[in-house]
């Protein structure tokens, strides 16, 4: 199929934002130098429209990644075809640089939950996942990058480590990693583990784009909301991250209570700065 | 019979004729959507999309709700429909 | 089809917990402190709700507005509790809450409000239906007269049609920003077309036979049938859908079947 679009991918030295729709007009009139602009897959499955006409209008100007919420690689359902389906769809029609999805499920026994649960780290989990992934893999004829989810609970079942269920579900099926840092950190709090027990496991060629978002602290523990600036102790972990990786395309994330685009801005300005002082990688991710 | 087809037939003529007026407007830009000055065309106005990957909390606050026995006080509407509520005409108008 | 090993149940288990409240399967498979980890779940609960009610809202803000926050958010639940999201794109989810209102007891006062909750569907389905290419003119241009009648229309994917006892276009109009909800009409019955033009949701009131000319049309009706009873034109109403772009193709007699 011939590309519609100039090739456009992420700059490592610089940071992206999520596009949401109260920043369209904005963004479209100030046209910010960007790395790249991230959009939640699902949010443009439809077939036409004004959301699809704005998208499609952006991607001719940034580099984009579809980020998916939906495709809940680790539920024991089949994975949907007609979700696949969309996702290829809409992977053909915006030609993204990057494509990524969650680790954890979303949908049992037909019903979708609409949120991002967590997986309990066992070999079953862990295998089942891997061949989820290679199938989405070999539909859309390009690799992924999968993320790590805050997580509220635990499971008794679970014998591996995250960082190592992650690193391994990169190792055995080629696919690239999503490290979000402020989950790292959150998960961390919950669960008093090791934030960087994440990093320590993650090879870091496969890391292929860092998130950055703020959580809102709870008495049950911090909840991921993504409706706050990242918080300092994030800053801080994103930076001993960037040491070990190296330059890698971040995003800073805002999905609840949507600030002023400058707030985004602002927040990938601080990301730029730390990227900055960050050296380039060995190699990148595929 | 004949007249319905005279009717089809003139309903189809003004069809085409305002399709080529159209197409004659757009070639000569009179109106091709494209706003002058360099102003950005519209693209429309998208809702917000509500697939998100940050989990809500306002709800959060108090206990999780529990399936008791409802409160049918509650379910009582109380928005703008009581604005409208017994004006309605029932259908058929009796 | 949903696996059997140990993490279908778990996510089964997990599932009661976190949409019924059911929480006794799923406790075995917690782990770290018992009360915590309920306290935790409640947060999964909690989100589950507020975005599946968060997408209703945005669907029906009329109906939400008409009923208020306390009823339209116990729809939601209820909505919830028989019809879960089928699909994990949130933005699809409500098809069902139309037909849920007409029988909800405590809608029964309001008959009108699943007719305005289906004008509200429309609206949503129109909003990002596929985008279409106008009609080929030239092409209809040397349709020969003989075949005119036989001629079938193919309506934009984003025109929806709908036909209420109630004057549902009244009250979704009275119910917009800015307006306090006192509708300027108290009688219907509403014929209403929706349809998306330049990136934006356009409705208007059709007459009755309109309506119905339409509705024809829609269904691949040949335009000699859809043209109805002699002593209607419908000629206005066919050039009002071609003005606006609405007519999207056309088959002649040739391609029928």
């Amino acid at each position: 199929m011939p590309a519609r679009f100039p090739p456009r991918a992420p700059d490592p030295a610089k940071a992206g934002i999520g596009l949401r729709t109260p920043h369209f007009e904005a963004l479209a009139a100030r046209a910010p130098a960007l790395s790249f602009l991230e959009v939640h897959s699902e949010n443009y499955f439809a077939e036409g429209g004004p959301a699809l006409a704005w998208l499609e209008r952006f991607r001719a100007d940034y580099a984009v990644s579809l980020h998916g919420v939906g495709l809940s690689l680790g539920s024991a359902d089949p994975l949907d075809p007609r979700h696949l389906d969309r996702l290829a769809a809409l992977a053909g029609r915006v030609e993204p640089a990057l494509v990524s999805e969650h680790l954890c499920w979303s949908s049992i026994g037909g019903t979708h939950l609409g949120e991002l649960l967590p997986l309990p780290y066992t070999e079953e989990a862990l295998a089942h996942v891997c061949r989820r992934v290679t199938e989405v893999q070999e539909r859309l004829r390009r690799t992924i990058l999968v993320e790590n989810v805050a997580a509220y609970v635990r499971f008794s079942s679970s014998t591996i480590p995250e960082g190592e269920f992650v690193a391994e579900v990169a190792r055995r099926t080629g696919c690239g990693v999503l490290l979000d840092v402020n989950n790292a950190w959150v998960n961390a709090a919950n669960h008093g583990t090791d934030p960087r027990a994440i990093l320590d496991a993650l090879d870091p060629a496969c890391v292929g784009e860092i998130h950055l978002a703020g959580y809102e602290a709870t008495p049950d523990g911090l909840v991921d909301t993504h409706g706050a600036r990242v918080f300092p102790e994030v800053w801080a972990l994103y930076e001993e991250a960037l040491a070990r990786l190296g330059q890698v395309p971040t995003l800073v994330e805002w999905d609840n209570d949507i600030p002023e685009l400058d707030v985004l801005l602002e927040e990938a300005a601080r990301a730029d700065a730390i990227l900055a002082s960050a050296g380039a990688r060995p190699r990148v991710a595929a | 019979m004949n007249s319905k087809r005279a009717l089809i037939r003139s309903a189809l003529a003004g069809v085409i004729a305002l399709g080529l007026g159209q197409a004659q407007a757009q070639t000569s830009g009179a109106h091709d959507g494209q706003p002058a000055g360099g102003k950005e065309k519209c693209y429309g106005i998208a809702k917000a999309g509500q697939n998100d990957c940050g989990t809500a909390t306002h709800a959060c606050a108090g206990q999780a709700r529990k399936d008791n026995a409802p409160d049918e006080w509650k379910y009582v509407a109380r928005g703008t429909c009581t604005k409208l509520g017994g004006k309605l005409k029932p259908p058929g108008g009796k | 089809m949903t696996g059997t090993g140990a993490l279908a149940r778990m996510q089964a288990a997990f599932a009661s917990a976190v949409t019924d409240g059911d929480e006794a399967a799923v406790t075995a498979h917690l782990a770290g402190d018992p009360a915590l980890a309920r306290r935790r779940l409640a947060i999964y609960r909690e989100a589950i709700g507020a975005n599946r009610r968060g997408a209703l809202r945005s669907a029906f803000p009329v109906v939400a507005r008409l009923v208020g926050e306390a009823f339209f958010d116990e729809a939601a639940r209820r909505l919830a509790a028989v019809a879960p999201p089928a699909c994990a794109d949130l933005n699809r989810y409500g098809d069902g809450f139309p037909a849920f209102l007409s029988t909800y007891p405590h809608a029964e006062a309001m008959r009108w409000l699943a007719d305005v909750a289906r004008l509200e569907w429309a609206w949503h389905e129109a909003l990002s239906a596929a985008d279409a290419t106008g009609i080929d003119f030239a092409a209809l241009a040397a349709v020969p007269a003989e075949e005119q009648p036989a001629l079938r229309f193919s309506l934009h994917p984003s025109v929806r049609l709908v036909r209420s006892a109630w004057p549902v276009l009244a009250i979704w109009e009275a119910n917009q920003p800015g307006r306090d909800g006192t509708p300027d009409r108290d009688e219907g019955a509403d014929d209403v077309l929706a349809w998306r033009e330049d990136g934006r949701v356009r409705m208007a009131l059709l007459a009755p036979p309109d309506a119905a000319f339409v509705e024809a049309i829609g269904r691949g009706t040949p335009l000699e049938v859809a043209a109805g009873s002699e002593g209607w034109d419908f000629a206005p109403m066919l050039v009002r859908l071609a003005a606006h772009g609405l007519l999207a193709g056309f088959a002649g007699p040739q391609s029928a079947g």
